[in-house]
């Protein structure tokens, strides 16, 4: 069975032989796909583009215009309030039900189903659905509230609103996944904790709060992480429901990325402000790290 | 005594739950809905929920006349080809990652592992100005070959390799097997679960993707579904009833896939999630 051409390979050339096939797609992918375009990004960041085509070198002019003009702050807040509003609620809200579907009901893979569904699906067709919805006018949440006594709130027409309205859609669509991760963290607890905590006699408060919710938060951590990251690039809601506006109030990194590259294809200066939020991504993901050994307990 | 189970409160519990569970399917029955309705009612205040005439018409109109049809072509090309490479691509490297010891492993399986913290935004404008440059934009393979590259299903799937036992492959080297038989035979038949974890991610990730399939395609017979959907609103405001029959059909899939395969989905989801 072995192949003529490694006959006369030893055992273990001819793994590394297979090693090195193995992994060539991969490794030719993230070469070419990941480190050069990383690298390029940097001295793209110091380039651009001329009027009539071409690029010029300018520098550090582009990271000096970041820091300069007032527009980068704006976003980089923007980014900031998005990124901590949807990460608390939906935080909040998967460990609320994630807690509600352990307490073992009989239909608990319905209520998962339905709580999950929403992440899996297409940004572009929920947007539009709740762009409907939360319209001033005629959308059904101002309906409902009105009911109440409440509002009309203008949601995706005043720069007051807008950004709470797409953190709120965004909670709706992605709290499944925080769900899923800490329900199956509840269902890690060994039952005998729980034994041990009724004969020591502790309230169902206690319980959860002294006993349970430190076993989960590796899983807590892992989620904040991972739901920082991908929150600081939003960007589809946006596009579909408020472009950046009204009045840039929308307007993330990810956002303005996009705008400055392929609206008015500042390609330098939106390469130099895509690292920006690469430095900041690292640099919160280092701080979160060195931080868990404060709160984080690992049994 | 179950400490977990509230007696009283469980009507509460239920209520509670089948209030949020109505928040999370009205939009969706909203939108399959009002793809049914004419013009008149779609728009109608207060809102209608059972349309009436059903206007079936409004699916051709859409997949013919608006480019749904196109979109949803486009979608299912890249995407078939994205989980194929991917299952592929991934599986290989996890193998080789999890069984195969070489010098460089760790350091090269490393930088695997730190590139998954690179936004989209870092590479999407010199992958762009790369593509532009070779003449690739507007093609499938613009779409397919960034998403080829996933580190984090290759990590999943050495999770994956790496607990299944050695004794099948050694016996099978004694007897003179290689190693891909090894991975052929033995590892990817036993690694169902890990592969469809994979597979589904990618299915996901690909169909729902908007940002690059933006920048990458500006040819209208070579947008993808999201994009189209997305492109929509700008042109044809008042045609709701329309956007959301295309909004239906790019949902319906999705729906499909979770449905049959909603346990490995969350077996993946989990994997990663604790296991990181």
């Amino acid at each position: 069975m072995r192949l003529p051409l490694t006959r006369n390979l030893t055992w273990r050339a001819r793994d590394r032989l297979a090693a090195a096939v193995f992994l060539l797609p991969a490794v030719a992918g993230i070469l070419l796909l990941r480190i050069y375009p990383i690298g390029s990004s940097l001295l793209l960041g110091l380039t651009e583009t001329k009027l009539l085509g071409g690029s010029e070198f300018v520098g550090l002019a582009n990271y000096a215009a970041a820091f300069t003009r007032p527009e980068l702050y704006r976003v980089i807040f923007n980014s900031a309030y998005f990124a901590f509003g949807s990460q608390f609620l939906t935080l909040i809200v998967g460990l609320a039900f994630a807690v509600a579907l352990n307490s073992r009901l009989r239909a608990i893979g319905v209520y998962r189903f339905v709580f999950f569904f929403p992440f899996v699906t297409t940004w572009t067709a929920v947007a539009l659905v709740w762009q409907w919805f939360l319209s001033t006018e005629v959308g059904v949440v101002n309906l409902l509230l009105g009911r109440f006594g409440i509002g009309p709130i203008p949601w995706l027409t005043s720069p007051r609103y807008a950004m709470l309205a797409v953190i709120i859609v965004f909670t709706w669509k992605a709290f499944g996944y925080k769900m899923v991760i800490l329900l199956a963290a509840l269902q890690g607890i060994p039952e005998e904790y729980y034994e041990a905590a009724s004969i020591d006699g502790g309230s169902r408060a206690q319980v959860f709060f002294r006993i349970v919710l430190p076993l989960i938060t590796p899983a807590i951590f892992f989620a904040i992480v991972a739901g920082i990251i991908n929150s600081l690039q939003v960007f589809d809601p946006i596009f579909i429901m408020t472009e950046g506006g009204p009045a840039r109030a929308t307007t993330t990194i990810g956002y303005f990325i996009y705008e400055r590259g392929f609206r008015t294809f500042e390609f330098g200066y939106a390469a130099a402000v895509s690292w920006i939020l690469f430095i900041l991504i690292l640099a919160l993901t280092l701080m979160q790290w060195r931080l868990q050994r404060r709160w984080v307990f690992y049994g | 005594m179950n400490l977990r189970r509230f007696e009283p409160g469980t009507v509460l519990l239920h209520a509670v739950l089948m209030l949020a569970t109505a928040a999370m399917v009205v939009p969706f029955l909203w939108m399959a809905t009002t793809s049914l309705k004419n013009l008149t009612q779609a728009y109608a205040i207060p809102p209608v929920w059972i349309p009436d005439p059903v206007s079936w018409s409004n699916y051709p109109i859409a997949v013919l006349e608006k480019g749904i049809g196109r979109g949803f072509w486009n979608s299912s090309v890249v995407t078939a080809s994205v989980v194929a490479g991917q299952l592929v691509i991934s599986s290989l490297a996890a193998y080789a990652f999890a069984r195969i010891e070489f010098r460089s492993r760790n350091a090269l399986f490393l930088m695997f592992l730190a590139t998954m913290m690179i936004p989209v935004h870092v590479t999407m404008i010199p992958i762009y100005v790369l593509f532009r440059s070779l003449g690739v934009l507007n093609t499938y393979q613009a779409l397919i070959l960034p998403a080829l590259v996933n580190p984090f299903a290759i990590f999943l799937l050495r999770q994956f390799f790496l607990t299944l036992p050695r004794e099948m492959e050694e016996s099978l080297f004694m007897d003179g097997g290689s190693r891909f038989h090894a991975y052929w035979y033995l590892v990817i038949p036993l690694s169902k679960a890990g592969l469809a974890a994979v597979a589904i991610f990618a299915f996901i990730n690909t169909w729902n993707d908007l940002l690059w399939a933006l920048v990458a395609i500006t040819d209208s017979a070579m947008q993808t579904l999201p994009v189209k959907l997305a492109l929509f609103t700008g042109e044809y405001i008042t045609t709701i009833h329309l956007q959301m029959a295309g909004a239906t059909v790019a949902t319906v899939p999705i729906l499909v896939v979770f449905s049959l395969l909603q346990k490995q989905f969350v077996q993946g989801v989990v994997l990663s999630g604790l296991k990181a």
